[in-house]
């Protein structure tokens, strides 16, 4: 198991992320959620041993991660900013990486390669973005670890490389049990692939369920309000972003669907009916809440 | 241990360079020295561009005079030539080597290796000193069985060997001294200009203190009873390095270290100010005074603006 407690990191004073609590089991994916400056790639280099927390701890089945090659060597990062030394070619780096974890499987990297379509001589310098990122997703793979943790691991992927990355996640994660925790902006896909999700906002976490939870905490409706209902008793009454009032609207009310109904009723909303929702409007709803709080 | 395998294993391409180019370097410093004994070319020429070089750097200025200087002035040449080139050629490449593995973003991948950071240090240290030291007593010894060559066939006396293995050790330990200070300034300020002035800084500051007598560097230390001030600079090596251990301990590398604090910052700003006035001021000895402060205050401040602005904490 994977466990982030009460982690804290800044950078020149200024912290970065505060309070975070995250707990992953093995053969679980975990997706996390933020806005550019969130403190996402903080949380993760942090939870990839990088950084030092300044305060809390992060503990792979029990031990500290930095500074520690024994749980290291079963933890795998895959970076947003892809640094490779372009010397190397493709089958170079490989040999780079084997040198260091005992776990690596050439075969498996081999294969990955094939299945992705990149060519194992070309040099790393000469690879496009999305080829780099292919390319250090297999890395990891190949190491064969206990954990994954990703920093928007597609980046500038085409859509069949998306489509061969998620089947290749989900293969491991069902095989391996690998535990998984990965940032992205692709909201569609967290929602696909994950069992549970961390939303942040200024470093802070405000809202971490599983992906389930989520669709059942927050409900989309169709409905026509009545002309004389004002923002605020919307509001009070966990109703939230309407869009017109007297016409049909679509507005979303946080809470159980049955509750959910009785608001409804209470202010008078007609012929309404439930909506499909997706985890990128539930962020959007929810980040919108936190900071009409605030 | 296995640490360091692996990391050297990682450095086997550096490592095979290297090798190539200290055995150019070596069988270079040979030649000139079996070309200089076998006569292939003219001495007179030879001790005429040696006075020519001396009398450019200002080395020994009581050998200007030709007249009896070849048995004083050609061993610590030669010497001189050998420890520089050597040391100019493994500096080049150990800065190379540390700026593909070291900048802001490649010393994060590092981390994510299962290595102690320790170790990552201490692979540094050991490909420094193995850079250095190894052909530097490649070169001592090859150079000993030339001059014993000399000695057997000629009434010409060389060094005494004491003096030249003295030259090679000490070679090793300066080296270690500047290498030591830059990964200690690696280590407290976690970004490559950082280093580097906070590197320039402490060095124009130990040149100062050189010049008020200590005599920290290459004069007046080719004797082997100058025992106390080799030990003083072996030591100061030695502290250096724990420093850098600590500081790789206490810190990781996530913002700007040091230069992060803003009183540390203007501190050092204000020490840069100094050193740039120090050096400026009367360098063109044949202006006038006023005229000399004007170029050493707009010096300073041009320069430490310049450094300032580079080196800034946000929030400055």
């Amino acid at each position: 198991m994977l466990e982030i407690k009460n982690l804290q990191k800044g950078y020149n004073h200024r912290p970065a992320i505060r309070g975070i609590d995250i707990c992953i089991h093995r053969g679980e994916i975990h997706g996390l959620i933020g806005s550019n400056g969130a403190g996402k790639t903080t949380l993760l280099k942090c939870a990839a041993g990088i950084y030092q927390p300044a305060q809390g701890t992060i503990q792979y089945d029990g031990k500290d991660i930095y500074d520690n090659p024994e749980v290291k060597a079963n933890v795998a990062y895959v970076s947003e900013q892809l640094d490779f030394i372009h010397i190397y070619s493709v089958s170079g780096i490989a040999s780079y990486y084997q040198n260091f974890y005992d776990t690596f499987s050439r075969e498996k990297f081999d294969d990955l390669v094939k299945r992705f379509g990149i060519n194992p001589k070309k040099n790393i310098g000469t690879l496009s973005k999305g080829q780099r990122s292919k390319l250090h997703f297999i890395l990891a793979i190949a190491q064969q670890p206990k954990y994954l943790i990703m920093d928007e691991p597609e980046s500038g992927m085409d859509a069949e490389g998306k489509a061969i990355f998620r089947d290749i996640l989900i293969e491991e994660v069902e095989r391996e049990q690998v535990g998984v925790l990965f940032s992205s902006h692709d909201l569609a896909d967290v929602e696909r692939m994950c069992d549970r999700v961390t939303m942040m906002e200024a470093g802070e976490v405000f809202a971490q369920k599983s992906v389930d939870e989520f669709m059942k905490s927050v409900q989309k409706w169709k409905g026509i309000l009545p002309r004389k209902t004002t923002d605020d008793q919307l509001f009070s009454m966990t109703v939230h972003a309407a869009s017109g009032i007297g016409d049909i609207s679509e507005f979303y009310t946080v809470g159980e669907r049955e509750e959910s109904e009785r608001i409804l009723k209470k202010l008078g909303i007609k012929d309404y009916s439930g909506q499909q929702i997706t985890l990128e409007e539930i962020y959007t709803l929810l980040k919108k809440i936190g900071r009409a709080e605030k | 241990m296995s640490d360091l395998k692996k990391l050297f294993k990682r450095d086997r391409f550096y490592w095979g360079i290297m090798t190539v180019v200290m055995t150019l370097v070596v069988v270079y410093m040979l030649t000139n020295t079996a070309a200089l004994y076998h006569k292939l070319f003219h001495l007179e020429d030879y001790l005429e561009r040696s006075k020519y070089l001396h009398e450019l750097w200002d080395i020994r200025p009581e050998l200007r005079n030709i007249d009896g200087v070849f048995s004083d002035a050609l061993p610590y040449l030669l010497l001189e030539h050998m420890v520089t080139v050597t040391v100019i050629v493994a500096l080049i490449a150990q800065a190379v080597r540390l700026l593909l593995q070291e900048t802001q973003n490649r010393t994060e991948v590092l981390r994510i290796f299962p290595v102690k950071s320790c170790n990552l240090l201490t692979c540094h240290y050991l490909s420094g000193l193995l850079t250095v030291a190894i052909p530097l007593l490649i070169q001592a010894a090859t150079i000993r069985l030339d001059i014993l060559y000399v000695e057997t066939n000629t009434e010409f006396i060389f060094l005494n060997k004491e003096q030249l293995w003295a030259y090679a050790v000490k070679a090793v330990i300066i080296f270690m001294l500047h290498y030591s200070l830059l990964i200690v300034c690696r280590k407290v300020t976690n970004h490559v200009p950082g280093t580097i002035f906070t590197f320039i800084v402490v060095e124009l500051a130990m040149q100062v203190l050189a010049g008020y007598g200590l005599d920290m560097y290459w004069d007046n230390y080719l004797a082997v009873n100058n025992i106390p001030e080799w030990v003083f600079v072996a030591a100061a090596a030695v502290v250096l390095i724990v420093l850098s251990y600590i500081a790789d301990h206490k810190k990781d590398c996530a913002g700007n270290g040091f230069y992060a604090f803003p009183i540390a910052h203007w501190v050092m700003m204000g020490i840069v100010f100094g050193e740039i006035y120090y050096i400026f001021y009367g360098v063109y000895g044949d202006i006038p005074k006023v005229l000399s402060f004007l170029v050493a205050i707009v010096s300073s401040v041009l320069i430490t603006a310049g450094v300032h602005f580079i080196t800034k904490p946000k929030g400055i």
